[in-house]
């Protein structure tokens, strides 16, 4: 009696900030996508051991050579066929400490050999115009506690697609622990994954992926290619669940039932939209939010959000615990209102 | 021509409301110095900012906070200057100017009403957000710094990428997929911001031979990816993503916040 005298008492809204809102006319809502944002890669990255370096060109347009070296010094390039004096190499001073940026307009297809490099230096190489990609992505993008986590890369040289090839990844942390090498499965038709059950840490927030690509194409050409994505591994902070709603006099009341495992800023957020279209697509209608200091342990959210105007019947509900202590999504549930 | 008879009305109804008009200039991502009113000042440049208050007759406020942070806490450091600024002064038609990152700290603003009791004052007295090269659906660049992560860089590109830092994490594209998806509106498919922002994209990168800043600029372009047109360190498409397109310019991310190469400040001051 004395739980359900206080819920009543201290139902969210009573304390949190509110803030509703319509969407524009004719918007259309859009569900969180799953992966992180595919990112394409035309670089690649080699630490420099003393002895030199070999970059591989694939002789499709014009490459970049960064070296990165604590000591600034010109660094020797030789070509694929030898030539240490080549006239289409051009250096660019980039800073007033001495370092310089190698451009070659025309690579030939073969290894460039980078020498007088110390020993720890990072030596970036790219060909912003070749047709040989690596496209990358990690999901989930909002990985909850217990989810595997997808790492996935596609190689293409053009339209064809690029198999054989050894690609690796290496997952770091938010505090910059590295962990160990992962070596994608290849999948066929330039697919290349592995999927991971755990992380070597619980760490909370943006992890990094770094995938790096070594490879031959069909028509022989030697390659290499890294890239880069994030994902954001979710504190266990609540669990979110008893989504129930019901329209009133043109106003919708949405609650639902959370488990808090760490107190702290939470806001209930709740995203109203149509049903599915003929082409699929929901229209945004209205959205709801309620920012509010929760406790440990079992209580109930609650919203009420203005529907004027719209047809309160086959609605689609995206309801969200956000945490606002750490940023982070705690909890996500949909439902239907027929 | 919608936007300048806009700003025709709003300017007949301030006059006769007596509104008083203020500007505020929120800078991008960078060190900790930012935080420092005068490194804010000179990441302007006094040109931009005389020319953009059209000879300092309109009242202004330079934002300062630390560019190594995260969103929400510039954010709360520029919304208690803007928040104070704004009462001390009385200004109740604010136009907002921000460069790069400070167009994702406004949004943050704007995006959370409840997440600070000064937010939603502000909001209220903001006119609009010019946005320029705003990375709305992050950067590539720092995306590069998340693959190079644990290299020892130049310190070139770290100036231009940053080091892997709170408030470079916050710009790489998986980071604001996420934040556009959860914590940011304004994007497609989200609701809408509740005031416009005007973007303005830059897709030049060789603008001026004497700065090494466009050697670096360029380079960075090619080596992190940045697809289709960009200033070197903000695509197009992503800078694009948010508000209104206002106009595009040649200048590149470092001449883009001054008004210098393309005289950027001289647009800026035609709001008032």
């Amino acid at each position: 009696m004395k739980r359900i005298l206080c819920t009543l008492l201290f139902t969210a809204p009573l304390f949190g900030q509110v803030a509703t809102g319509r969407f524009a006319q004719g918007e259309t809502y859009v569900e969180p996508e799953r992966n992180a944002p595919a990112a394409t890669s035309r670089m690649f990255v080699r630490n420099a051991n003393g002895q030199g370096i070999d970059l591989p060109a694939t002789g499709q347009g014009g490459m970049i050579i960064v070296v990165n070296d604590r000591q600034p010094k010109s660094a020797k390039l030789r070509t694929p066929i030898g030539d240490s004096s080549s006239k289409s190499v051009q250096r660019f001073a980039i800073d007033a400490e001495g370092h310089e940026v190698l451009h070659i307009d025309q690579t030939i297809a073969g290894r460039y050999h980078v020498s007088d490099v110390a020993p720890g230096a990072t030596v970036i190489a790219a060909e912003p115009d070749s047709a040989l990609a690596m496209i990358t992505t990690v999901g989930p993008l909002s990985r909850m506690p217990g989810d595997s986590i997808t790492l996935h890369a596609t190689l293409r040289d053009g339209d064809d697609s690029v198999s054989g090839a050894q690609v690796v990844a290496h997952v770091t942390a938010p505090d910059g622990a590295a962990g160990d090498s992962i070596a994608l499965t290849d999948k066929g038709h330039g697919e290349y994954e592995a999927v991971i059950a755990e992380l070597p840490s619980r760490a909370n927030g943006f992890w990094s992926v770094r995938y790096d690509a070594d490879g031959v194409t069909a028509h022989g050409v030697e390659f290499a290619r890294t890239g880069s994505n994030q994902f954001m591994n979710e504190r266990n902070s609540a669990h979110l669940g008893g989504i129930r709603s019901r329209v009133e006099n043109g106003m919708l009341h949405v609650t639902a039932n959370a488990e808090i495992a760490e107190a702290g800023r939470y806001r209930f957020d709740v995203i109203v939209a149509s049903e599915r279209d003929k082409s699929g697509e929901r229209r945004g209608l209205a959205w709801g939010e309620a920012a509010q200091t929760l406790e440990r342990g079992a209580t109930q959210l609650s919203l009420d959000i203005p529907l004027d105007g719209v047809a309160a019947s086959d609605l689609f509900l995206d309801v969200r615990l956000l945490n606002l202590d750490s940023m982070g999504m705690a909890g996500r549930e949909t439902a239907n209102i027929h | 021509m919608k936007r300048t008879a806009l700003a025709l009305v709003l300017l007949l109804t301030a006059v006769a409301a007596e509104a008083k008009t203020g500007v505020v200039f929120i800078h991008g991502k960078g060190g900790t110095t930012l935080a420092s009113s005068s490194v804010a000042r000179a990441y302007w440049t006094d040109d931009m900012i005389r020319a953009t208050t059209k000879g300092y007759t309109i009242p202004y406020l330079i934002c300062s906070y630390d560019g190594t942070q995260y969103m929400w806490v510039a954010g709360n450091t520029v919304a208690g200057q803007i928040y104070n600024w704004m009462n001390a002064n009385a200004i109740d038609d604010i136009v907002v100017e921000t460069h790069s990152f400070g167009g994702i700290v406004i949004r943050w603003i704007m995006s959370n009403p409840t997440y600070d009791s000064r937010y939603q004052p502000i909001i209220n007295r903001i006119r609009w957000v010019n946005s320029i090269a705003p990375p709305n659906k992050g950067s590539e660049a720092a995306d590069l710094a998340g693959t190079l992560s644990g290299s020892w860089l130049t310190g070139w590109l770290i100036d231009l990428v940053g080091q892997k830092n709170n408030s470079t994490t916050n710009c790489t594209t998986s980071s604001m997929s996420y934040y556009n998806q959860y914590y940011l509106k304004g994007t497609s498919g989200r609701p809408a911001l509740p005031k416009t922002v005007y973007n303005i994209a830059g897709y030049g990168l060789w603008n001026d031979f004497a700065h090494s800043e466009d050697y670096g600029l360029a380079t960075l372009s090619g080596i992190a990816g940045l697809p289709g047109e960009d200033d070197g360190m903000v695509a197009q498409y992503s800078a694009q993503a948010v508000g209104v397109v206002w106009f595009t310019t040649e200048a590149n991310h470092h001449h883009n916040r001054h008004n210098d190469y393309r005289r950027i400040g001289d647009s800026l001051a035609t709001d008032f």
